[in-house]
């Protein structure tokens, strides 16, 4: 079993592909490539999986770029994991429905037990739940807001509800190329599966991340827009190699 | 090549219908018995669970043209649960017969701490060689799962995947093969197998 998968992160704004600074919309980076291109050039590179993520989505709380999320499933043969704005189970359903293979849920399945349920009850292992904290404290709504609770007993609650894995992500080092935040990350997979998301820099930080156990995954974005690593260098990383 | 990809709102006919075109089919994805018997090949999908996909199938009348399409002698091909359904029965859905193309019952995981379901990229090994699996022993597929088969006959196993030991990731006989995995999630490996069942097809 191949135990760690990394995953390019594709945001979408506009149609385009881009990356945010720690989540805020005013400091945005674009990039040239077109998402469609962007997700086949990286399965043509070897990726596993791509990590999408409707930012327009993400601001109206609703999924926004369905067509072109539609357009990338159809354009790649590997599994498309995507989220941004995803708060109700139509949303889940929609996005399923244009060929997302996981649909990560974050403000909306943090805050209510009920809805966490019964997307558990109906995705089971198609639901991710994206956890997003600011020094140890659990972040919502884009980033924008906190909710006072710490990640932890969240993490807790989350397991106890039969969710199958978690995206955990430090807001304070996503975008900013600071080195993933290892001993958080240990944290909340010792509680279940996590893939880890936010200033991963390169090979050192996927050889320490792989080596956690219950971390099966890394989302990476700026390292490998902004060139710092290559997806081959991480890949190979990632396969102990 | 005339495929008819089976719409019965199982989930990924999208994705398996546009890997198919890559691969170089004409592909129909049709909801209509009669299309499929017609066609020159056939492709199953499958996602979620075994009682579902046979639910679904008989609401349609396609239990009936699978079984078909099978006597008949078409190139047959079966992806992820569709693997299961050939089978006879399932633990996931008790009291609901499958299709019995191939003998034998569908289990859940037995893999002590492993995570079920079973879900990543796995490799692959051929055990019967075959000429829809050419070229792909020793690849990475991308599964998602909880059950797999358990053929009664040896030879109707075709490839193997070890996760807290080895199963049934491929089986088939005569005009039909099916696999666990799915290869219109699983990159080139996944499209060369979709190649390899249209030239397979061709052949017959």
């Amino acid at each position: 079993m191949r135990g760690f998968t990394v995953f390019p992160a594709i945001d979408l704004r506009n149609g385009r592909c881009v990356r945010l600074k720690q989540g805020d919309f005013s400091r945005q980076k674009e990039y040239d490539a077109d998402p469609i291109g962007r997700a086949q050039d990286w399965e043509r590179r070897g990726a596993h999986a791509v990590h999408v993520v409707d930012l327009d989505g993400a601001k109206e709380g609703r999924p926004v770029q369905l067509a072109l999320v539609r357009r990338m499933a159809e354009s790649v043969n590997i599994p498309l994991q995507v989220g941004g704005g995803v708060r109700t189970l139509e949303n889940t359903r929609a996005l399923r429905g244009v060929g997302a293979d996981r649909v990560v849920m974050g403000t909306a399945a943090v805050l209510n037990r009920e809805l966490r349920l019964r997307a558990v009850e109906e995705m089971g292992e198609a639901l991710i739940v994206a956890v997003d904290a600011r020094g140890g404290i659990v972040a919502t709504h884009g980033w924008q807001e906190e909710s006072g609770r710490h990640i932890l007993a969240l993490a807790k609650e989350l397991a106890e509800d039969g969710v199958r894995s978690v995206l955990y992500t430090d807001v304070a080092r996503d975008g900013m190329d600071a080195g993933a935040a290892l001993e958080s990350t240990a944290e909340v997979a010792r509680l279940l599966p996590t893939i880890a998301s936010g200033g991963v820099r390169g090979v050192d930080d996927i050889l320490a991340l792989s080596g956690i156990p219950g971390v099966f995954g890394a989302v990476v974005g700026t390292a490998l827009y902004e060139g710092r690593v290559t997806l081959e260098e991480l890949l190979k990383a990632a396969s102990g190699l | 090549m005339n495929v008819a990809v089976i719409d019965y709102d199982a989930g990924n006919t999208l994705s398996v219908t546009r890997a198919l075109e890559k691969a170089g089919a004409r592909v129909r994805l049709t909801p209509d018995p009669e299309l499929v018997v017609a066609a020159d090949a056939v492709v199953l999908p499958g996602v979620g669970a075994f009682g579902d996909c046979v639910r679904k199938l008989k609401e349609r009348g396609m239990d009936e043209a699978c079984l078909a399409a099978y006597r008949v002698g078409k190139p047959f091909l079966g992806v992820c649960v569709a693997l299961q359904v050939f089978f006879e029965a399932s633990e996931e859905s008790s009291g609901v017969e499958g299709l019995g193309l191939l003998p034998g019952k569908v289990v859940r995981f037995d893999v002590g701490d492993l995570k079920v379901p079973h879900m990543g990229w796995n490799e692959f090994e051929v055990v019967r060689p075959h000429p829809v699996l050419d070229g792909l022993s020793g690849e990475a597929f991308y599964f998602v799962h909880s059950y797999h088969p358990v053929p009664e006959e040896d030879s109707d196993l075709l490839g193997e995947t070890d996760y807290g030991g080895p199963f049934c990731a491929a089986a088939g006989r005569e005009n039909l093969a099916a696999v666990q995995f799915h290869p219109e999630k699983s990159s080139r490996a996944g499209l060369r197998l979709y190649e390899n069942f249209l030239r397979w097809a061709r052949s017959l």
